[in-house]
């Protein structure tokens, strides 16, 4: 079986916080990323402006062989801002869960679906590749998960993404749940798990022992609070296990490391 | 009731064996550490031999890691020791060897765990041998160890599961962290029931870290444990007392797991904590930060011009928001507190 690595160290690795990468870091990232044989790239988020704009063009103009991948919230604007950046591949996410939902969105489940299928149509409407992605899935109802899988199918996403928001999931829960969502999603499932509770790498290779087919990464496991899963855990645990192979080639990985590392130091701080 | 779990830590032998570390700090590093959950401390023998101040760490709460050598066991005995750990290879050593080891402790009535079996290859033959050892002599508990780490939590778990069918002796589990799974794989070993897990503080050595197995065991398998308020500053006292450092983004204890910068994730938690945080920084003593930079949303500027104490029209807000991300793109970095005013200033102009 083959597990797709979906690398996010360019979009949820820099968004550790005070983390920053140059254009010419990101572009360094990404080369390096392709040669390394990830299955996708997300790049970046359009939407937060000029700057990131200009770095993620540069990425798009290597015509890398993974997908290059725009991060977007559900809404027109941001999705319009990707395709102007030159994006045709857009991932669409939106949360899921009723704490989301009603804290957060102070919305409800019926805008959730209707604002998803819009923000999904028209991504579709301009030519684009669709990827869907479920905020906190993990504290989600699984029935209105299957649903937004549904609606996301329906409008010709390609996959969906069960986001682990808060790293809260345990290698059991992550295997029983994936096992059932697996037979049941309209959709394949990619796994993106945080690691606040060091279960990042273990909760992974558990979706993947369940039938998920996708990994979603950053390098060295930067990220949002404790981090993402590692890359280079995961794929060195997926090389082990009979039947399973990512594509990654493992000679690739420690000057793909080393580069991450380097883009993550400060610089110093010039005065204004 | 209070959780039975008991940790069997490594990081008192860690310290031991690399670091240049006197007694006073070692008491005062076993101290902070048993403050934290049920600890025993593993030490190797000849360190306690050959350095016999050392026994006033105190031998209570420490277990001795011994050969199966009638000879050391006698001198760990004449020493004061009555707790040992004694590890023995089945694949190239003979039985008669612990055999002779577990007569001669029985008959100093020393307290003896057994580190023996591989749990990541083992044949029916070992097995055998320690089914028909637990039934003949007494041991407290029987060590697994992962020692070629192939196993993954699930698996760790089913193998686990399958050893306690056979063998009438408690288990313990031991299991390095190389592939990033250990905290994975102790979690399958304590719902499979092992009460007795090695582990170390901030996972040091390679270990298993004892503050992710306390916490996942907690809030994920519903331990009813105590975590102690100052988990995080504890820890760094220990570590820093060995000369170590914890990484800023070490799950449980690093200072910037509560750092928050996106700008969707600084409305949410403005909103509702745990919308963005699994756990609040005060249970394991840590504080939250709002980081301005280029990720920042309008909620985090909002947040950081109250923190400050300035006032501005709030149509400023986005011109302010522009000029954070310019400077943090510029400087390859946050925006600092002393930063701040300033670009507000230049903003509002």
């Amino acid at each position: 079986m083959k597990v797709n690595i979906v690398d996010t160290t360019l979009r949820d690795g820099e968004q550790s916080a005070g983390l920053i990468f140059t254009a010419a870091e990101k572009l360094s990232i990404a080369k390096n990323l392709d040669k390394a044989g990830v299955f996708a790239i997300e790049a970046g988020i359009p939407a937060m402006g000029k700057d990131e704009q200009f770095a993620l063009a540069s990425i798009l103009s290597q015509k890398l062989t993974p997908q290059v991948i725009a991060w977007n919230r559900a809404n027109i604007n941001d999705i319009q801002t990707s395709v102007d950046c030159g994006f045709s591949c857009i991932h669409i996410s939106i949360p899921v869960s009723d704490l989301h939902i009603q804290y957060k969105l102070k919305k409800s489940r019926e805008w959730v679906l209707k604002q998803f299928g819009d923000s999904l149509a028209y991504a579709r409407s301009l030519g684009c590749r669709v990827f869907a992605g479920a905020e906190d899935a993990s504290r989600a109802d699984a029935q209105f998960f299957l649903q937004v899988a549904e609606i996301a199918a329906g409008m010709g996403a390609e996959r969906i993404r069960f986001a682990d928001t808060i790293g809260c999931l345990e290698p059991f829960k992550t295997y029983e749940m994936m096992q059932r969502l697996v037979k049941s999603c309209a959709l394949p499932i990619e796994i993106h798990v945080h690691n606040d509770f060091g279960l990042a790498t273990a909760n992974t290779v558990a979706a993947v022992q369940a039938g998920v087919t996708l990994a979603s990464v950053t390098v060295g496991g930067i990220g949002e609070r404790a981090g993402n899963a590692s890359l280079q855990e995961v794929v060195g645990v997926l090389a082990d296990m009979p039947g399973i192979y990512t594509g990654i080639n493992p000679a690739r990985l420690p000057e793909l490391a080393n580069i991450v590392s380097n883009a993550c130091k400060p610089r110093m701080s010039q005065a204004l | 009731m209070e959780s039975n779990l008991h940790f069997a830590d490594q990081t008192l032998g860690y310290a031991l064996y690399n670091q240049q570390i006197n007694l006073i700090e070692l008491q005062c590093i076993k101290q902070k550490i048993s403050a934290m959950a049920r600890m025993t401390f593993d030490l190797p023998f000849d360190s306690l031999y050959n350095k016999p101040c050392l026994l006033k760490l105190g031998l209570d709460d420490i277990r001795v890691c011994i050969p199966a050598n009638t000879i050391q066991i006698k001198n760990a005995h004449e020493l004061g020791i009555r707790q040992l750990k004694i590890y023995f290879d089945p694949s190239r050593q003979d039985k008669s060897l612990l055999i002779n080891a577990l007569n001669q402790a029985k008959k100093l009535r020393m307290s003896v765990t057994l580190a023996a079996l591989n749990i990541s290859g083992f044949s029916l033959h070992v097995v055998s041998l320690f089914q028909k050892l637990c039934q003949d002599y007494f041991f407290n508990r029987l060590i697994i160890e992962d020692n070629e780490n192939r196993l993954d939590p699930l698996t760790t778990y089913s193998a686990i599961n399958n050893l306690q069918q056979i063998l009438a002796v408690e288990l313990e589990y031991h299991c390095r962290n190389t592939r990033g799974l250990a905290t994975g794989n102790v979690f399958g070993a304590i719902k499979s029931g092992i009460r007795y897990v090695a582990g170390s503080i901030g996972g040091i050595g390679g270990y298993p870290a004892v503050e992710e197995v306390l916490m996942s065991a907690k809030y994920l398998l519903h331990e009813p444990l105590v975590v102690p308020r100052n988990l995080a500053f504890s820890c760094k006292e220990i570590l820093g007392r060995m000369g170590e450092s914890i990484p800023a983004t070490k799950p449980i204890i690093g200072s910037r797991i509560f750092a928050h910068e996106s700008g969707i994730h600084v409305d949410g938690i403005m909103k509702k904590s745990e919308l963005y945080e699994p756990f609040s920084p005060e249970t394991v003593g840590l504080s939250r930060m709002i980081v301005i930079g280029k990720h920042s949303g309008k909620a985090a500027i909002e947040e950081k011009l109250k923190e400050l104490n300035i006032s501005i029209n709030p149509s400023y807000v986005p011109q302010v928001l522009e000029k954070v991300r310019e400077l943090s793109v510029r400087q390859k970095g946050p925006v600092t507190d002393a930063q701040f005013p300033k670009l507000v200033r230049e903003a509002t102009l």
